[in-house]
């Protein structure tokens, strides 16, 4: 199945503005499809998105279409959800005080 | 005025924005002219009081020095006082040549755009951060790293409180410690309200300790002033510690129990003992004579103290390690070092520990909650140190041993639960707890917030933030960094700076040094006025100030007042912009337009502000500022509580829940007594910063605290006798209102306002006698800063005190560029990572100093 992932944010120096299409196995998780973007795109991805445990970052979100996923072991098309479009937010502490 | 002229005549709502109070106003506006502005009573915020910056906006909403028109500099030469050569633009010229600059830096490394600003700015430094993510820059500064935030102490707030910063309960409290802030008595947050309640507080028998080495506007209402020398809260804390623990026995150990990782087992090595099956920290249940996860309903009983073997390992709780690691903190250390009598100590720490009422409760709504009317207060001046991290757990623990953390009495993170509005369930944070049991943060205004520990990676900021994760807020690496970025391995250079309305030069270091970091830079400035950072811009554009903007939020969690109500205010023009001026928000929308990035500043908008369907963006369309101002405070409060309720009624309220001010007894979060990760992850900053070929002293990254000597303690040059600081003023803020004609005549009443408070017997030794003028020469940046003495036996013999930040030099500010409208601390503060403290990237804002008595004239 065809899956469409857009990165927003201070990944896209790394990942680019556009969007990505990937052909993904049914039942991929969303740990499945970032690792394919991470083989797509570099390395450098995955130290964008992910720390050494292998878990996202803190300051990255993922919503599969307009709902936040819990987790990176969520089913793409859980919910009748897949189809829509995948986006991937990396926020920045632009701080304050 | 005549009946018959009078066409307008209007009190309109809004908020405040001279300060990051954001007081509820009425502001009278006839025939189209503001001619009053009052507190409105409605406001659970400010419930009607106004302090005199917010009674002054009139004069700065029309101070003809204002900026009214785009500016482009036409000398190239740039320097802290070389005139910039200003020219008028169009509006649309400036827009064409931001918005290509922009575009070209986002489409080669949008790294290198930093963002600058200050808090006083609340809606238009949030929004341009908004702007920043989605530009896809991770860097941004807010000034307040230098002179007024409070850096460590927002860690400590994200660590045990679940909130930016702190207040005591004004409506229990009975006993308030308080080191050096100015909470109730003149700013800090929810300022005007905050002083009625706290007046309130003090009418009911509240006592007021402070410890300040000077008589602040804050500690001349103390029912008694402990002076101490600067830099040492963090000793005076240990050993009240030590006297609490150690001679009078007095801690709660039901709150340690239940609510702290007091219990957890400490191995050798400084670490959690885990169970191997689940690995969670473990705890010892003396009822069963077994170690136990924490969270194991078998336990019945947690050991606090004692020493236990696991497996043939030592084991012992981590509050028994902290009375332990107490025991060489006594107060006749403690004497020599703050210059407190240990007598007094140890009095203070009976009158605090038996004002604890440790056991004692009270019901509150039918429900019977824990009652510990204590509170430590501490921000800026304790904290704003070398020692700033070590300082600041030892002050914290004074509130959590007793348990007056975030229950009734004691200190509360401020809105650090909110269930939202009863209708929608909006706003909504609560903390929570990890897997270790200990409490994350509901809501955190930098994202992400400092616990769960971030790992530590190589320099991708140009603030080392990315390399020590701990840095709450602003980071004081940053001019350093900056100046330099090749030595830090950052792989790139700040080629723009978008600066909305923070004046760096004046409230960071010694501005020199700061200049040097910046001057190479393109700088955009949104501005009020033509401050000295905007001798730097290359271009400025016209800000309409908080009387002639609309807001998307004019609140925040530490902009509500700690008890009483929520209230969520409008902030609206009561004028039209005068002149050229614009509001930022939108002119940060018309550029992103030109640029195209439209479809990811909404992405970032709905996420960032919470725009739930169906008042979400969509980037297909184009929104006005007033559209996606209606939709926030929908998505917020509901279809029916848009911006035009908003504009007609100012503001929405309702009572906070028991459950929301004193969250603590409803949680099962807990709180560090013991910094566990601390260590390690100053292990990790330390093979970096080894592997990077930085020198970075980590030392400081332990579980438990200590005071150690700050720069100033140490550098003792020939003649270096006295201690500089500097205290924020009522009558100002920051550097941002000395240009204002009526607060400038307030300070001019006030004695110390433009002056350097000298003890007069330290005066008497030097040959000053009272408006001398003195010469004030730093040991550490070698800058030399002149002001007349204001004499007075409230200050430590051994410090100088100057007020706020006067000493402006910009030529645009004709009230305030002036000699004898105060000083400019930071001349005396050098800039370099041997004046911050790792761990939280605090810089710094105290110095030795010689004084002499100087001629009349400069």
């Amino acid at each position: 199945m065809q899956v469409r992932v857009r990165f927003y944010g201070f990944v896209q120096d790394v990942a680019g503005a556009s969007p990505h299409a990937l052909d993904v196995p049914e039942r991929s998780t969303l740990r499945n499809l970032l690792e394919l973007l991470v083989e797509r795109v570099g390395e450098r991805l995955r130290e964008r998105l992910f720390n050494k445990a292998g878990e996202l970052e803190a300051n990255v979100q993922v919503f599969i279409g307009d709902s936040q996923a819990g987790s990176l072991e969520e089913l793409l098309g859980d919910d009748q959800r897949f189809g829509a479009e995948v986006k991937v937010f990396v926020l920045t502490a632009t701080a304050g005080g | 005025m005549e009946s018959a002229q009078v066409q307008d005549d209007r009190w309109i709502p809004t908020a405040c924005g001279a300060c990051y109070s954001v007081c509820a106003l009425l502001v009278h506006r006839v025939n189209g002219t503001v001619v009053k502005i009052e507190g409105n009573p409605d406001s659970a915020t400010n419930l009607g009081r106004l302090c005199p910056r917010g009674v002054s906006g009139i004069m700065t909403l029309y101070n003809p020095h204002r900026v009214d028109v785009p500016l482009k500099r036409t000398n190239p030469q740039k320097g802290l006082d070389i005139d910039p050569g200003w020219v008028e633009i169009t509006w649309e010229e400036a827009l064409e040549v931001v918005a290509a600059r922009l575009k070209k830096i986002r489409q080669e490394d949008p790294r290198k755009l930093l963002l600058t600003g200050t808090v006083t700015t609340h809606d238009e430094v949030p929004f341009a951060k908004i702007f920043a993510m989605a530009f896809g820059t991770p860097n941004g500064w807010n000034s307040g790293a230098g002179n007024h935030c409070g850096t460590a102490e927002h860690l400590f707030g994200a660590l045990l409180h679940a909130s930016w910063s702190k207040q005591p309960d004004p409506d229990h409290c009975r006993y308030l410690l308080n080191f050096g802030t100015a909470s109730g008595f003149g700013s800090y947050y929810c300022v005007s309200g905050m002083a009625q309640r706290i007046a309130d507080a003090r009418l009911r028998g509240m006592k007021h300790v402070a410890i300040d080495p000077f008589l602040s506007p804050s500690a001349e209402k103390a029912d008694e002033w402990i002076p101490i020398r600067p830099g040492t809260d963090g000793a005076l804390a240990l050993a009240l510690l030590y006297v609490l623990l150690h001679e009078l026995n007095i801690c709660d150990s039901d709150y340690l129990k239940h609510h702290t990782n007091g219990p957890y087992l400490i191995g050798d090595d400084g670490l959690y003992l885990r169970d191997a099956k689940e690995q969670l920290p473990l705890v010892w249940d003396p009822a069963d004579g077994a170690a136990k996860p924490f969270n194991s309903a078998t336990v019945r009983d947690f050991a606090l103290e004692g020493e236990f073997s696991l497996d043939g390992a030592r084991a012992r709780p981590a509050f028994s390690l902290l009375k332990e690691h107490l025991k060489p903190f006594t107060p006749e250390w403690a004497e020599p070092i703050t210059a407190i009598p240990a007598a007094t100590i140890r009095r203070i720490a009976k009158e605090f520990g038996t004002e604890a009422r440790i056991g004692s409760t009270i019901a509150l709504d039918g429900k019977v909650l824990p009652y510990r009317p204590v509170a430590v207060m501490y921000f800026k001046g304790a904290q704003g140190h070398k020692n700033a991290l070590l300082t600041c757990m030892a002050l914290e623990l004074l509130t959590e041993i007793v348990g007056a953390s975030n229950v009734p009495g004691g200190l509360l993170g401020m809105n650090a639960c909110s269930l939202g509005h009863p209708d929608t369930g909006g706003p909504k944070w609560i903390p929570h707890s990890d897997r270790d049991g200990l409490m994350v943060t509901g809501y955190w205004p930098n994202i992400p917030p400092p616990y769960p520990p971030k790992e530590v990676k190589e320099p991708e900021t140009i603030d080392l933030r990315s390399m020590v994760p701990t840095c709450p807020g602003s980071s004081g690496a940053l001019p350093v960094v900056m100046a330099d970025p090749k030595r830090f391995k950052v792989p790139y250079e700040i080629e723009m700076n978008l600066h909305v309305g923070s004046n760096y030069l004046m409230t960071f270091a010694n501005p020199k040094a700061v200049e040097a970091a910046f001057r190479n830079v393109f700088q955009v400035s949104f501005a009020l006025f033509l401050d000295e950072s905007t001798y730097l811009s290359d271009i400025v554009l016209p800000a309409a100030s908080y009387l002639e903007r609309l807001s998307h939020t004019a609140d925040w969690m530490s902009s509500n007042s700690p008890v009483g109500e929520w209230c969520y205010h409008i902030r609206q023009p009561v004028v039209d912009p005068i002149a050229q001026r614009r509001s930022v928000c939108e002119v940060l929308l018309e550029l992103a337009e030109r640029m195209e990035m439209r479809e990811d500043f909404y992405a970032f908008i709905n996420l960032v502000l919470h725009l739930k369907e169906p008042y979400a963006l969509d980037g297909a369309n184009r929104y006005s500022w007033e559209e996606i101002v209606d939709r926030r405070h929908k998505s917020f409060f509901g279809e029916e509580h848009g911006l035009e309720w908003f504009k007609e009624h100012g503001l929405l309220k309702w009572p906070k829940k028991v459950e929301e001010v004193y969250w603590k007894p409803f949680s099962h979060a807990r709180v560090p007594i013991y910094f566990e990760w601390f260590k390690p992850l100053g292990e990790k900053v330390k093979g970096m910063s080894q592997k990077l070929g930085i020198d970075l002293d980590t030392s400081a990254f332990q579980p438990l605290p200590e005071w150690r000597p700050c720069r100033s303690h140490r550098e003792n040059g020939s003649d270096y006798d006295l201690y500089a600081i500097y205290y924020k003023f009522p009558m100002q803020t920051f550097s941002g209102t000395y240009d204002n004609p009526w607060l400038d005549e307030v300070s001019q009443i006030d004695r110390f306002a433009y002056r350097v408070a000298i003890h007069t017997e330290t005066a008497r030794r030097k040959g000053i006698s009272e408006g001398d003028w003195m010469e004030i020469a730093s040991v550490s940046s070698g800058n030399i800063i002149r002001g007349r003495a204001a004499l007075t036996e409230g200050i430590h013999p051994e410090v100088i005190a100057i007020a706020g930040c006067g000493g402006h030099w910009s030529k645009f500010l004709p009230i305030a560029n002036h000699e004898e409208k105060g000083l400019c601390f930071e001349w005396l503060m050098p800039v370099g990572l041997d004046n911050v403290d790792i761990p939280s990237l605090t810089q710094d804002q105290c110095v030795k100093v010689r004084v002499v008595k100087a001629k009349e004239q400069g």
